[in-house]
């Protein structure tokens, strides 16, 4: 149910090198193996009280653009250069401490916190006129208040990348063992 | 100190690269995959699990620290030593 009735939150995580691990996840038969090999395993997350316990509150974006004017001594027109920095959404939810969405939503975090270098992920988020497709993790925060039972949660989106990071090869490398290698 | 030594890199090819740093994803025979960080700075080194080890540093060659070490060969092969909690075979 892409862009339907509810929000939609997806992380994708590229399939791992070597792929022993992979190959167990991708044995889901609704995911499919030679889909999931190609691009990862789809992981979706429905933000809506009554599926997950979450709650979308808030959504905005943001562009961000570096602009440079270069003054001219013979008074011209000056230069201008321009470098994009970053496009992000922001998305305000709220959820109950026991629920499980919630919890996922943050381990999924931190597995992406994990491959913030490699890249070897993406997140995706549908609501209305909102889409987002393989963003990237640009900020988590979540924040819970002694009045009420209620988790405050901010996930920011960067819209940068376009597609996922195949996983490289790695290499193996021997071990020598002693106290200098021979 | 028995150390368990992985050839990372020639320091004169990765010299010759002209980069400053460059973060190396490897699979070590007996720990698993694992991230090196290659700087090039005042000092060369390598970052293995928050332990910077300068190559060479003070004349010590290997050089170690927290059970880790570098090791620079005749043939300028950097090694990555982890020090070994196995008996030698």
């Amino acid at each position: 149910m892409l862009n339907g009735q509810v929000p939609l939150i997806v992380f994708t995580f590229a399939p791992p090198v070597g792929g022993e691990v992979f190959n167990a996840i991708s044995g889901i038969p609704i995911i499919g193996e030679r889909v999931a090999q190609r691009i990862g395993v789809p992981l979706p997350i429905y933000l809506d009280e009554r599926i997950s316990g979450l709650y979308v509150t808030a959504e905005s974006r943001s562009i961000d653009v570096e602009t440079e004017v270069n003054s001219r001594a013979d008074d011209k027109t000056p230069k201008v250069k321009q470098w994009s920095l970053n496009s992000t959404i922001s998305v305000t939810m709220v959820g109950q401490r026991d629920s499980a969405a919630l919890a996922t939503l943050t381990a999924f975090c931190d597995l992406a916190f994990q491959k913030v270098v490699s890249q070897n992920y993406g997140i995706s988020y549908f609501n209305g006129n909102l889409v987002v497709l393989n963003g990237l993790l640009h900020g988590f925060s979540s924040e819970t208040g002694n009045e009420d039972d209620l988790v405050r949660v901010i996930l920011q989106i960067s819209r940068g990348k376009q597609e996922i990071n195949k996983p490289e090869d790695v290499p193996f490398l021997d071990r020598v063992r002693g106290s200098v290698p021979s | 100190m028995i150390f368990d030594w992985y050839k990372l890199l020639n320091y004169n090819e990765f010299i010759s690269l002209g980069l400053i740093s460059r973060t190396l994803t490897v699979f070590l025979e007996g720990v698993g995959q694992e991230d090196v960080l290659v700087t090039v700075g005042n000092e060369f080194g390598i970052t293995f699990r928050d332990a910077f080890l300068p190559l060479s540093f003070e004349g010590q060659n290997p050089f170690y620290r927290d059970g880790y070490a570098i090791y620079e060969d005749p043939d300028g092969n950097v090694w990555l030593g982890i020090e070994s909690t196995e008996d030698e075979e």
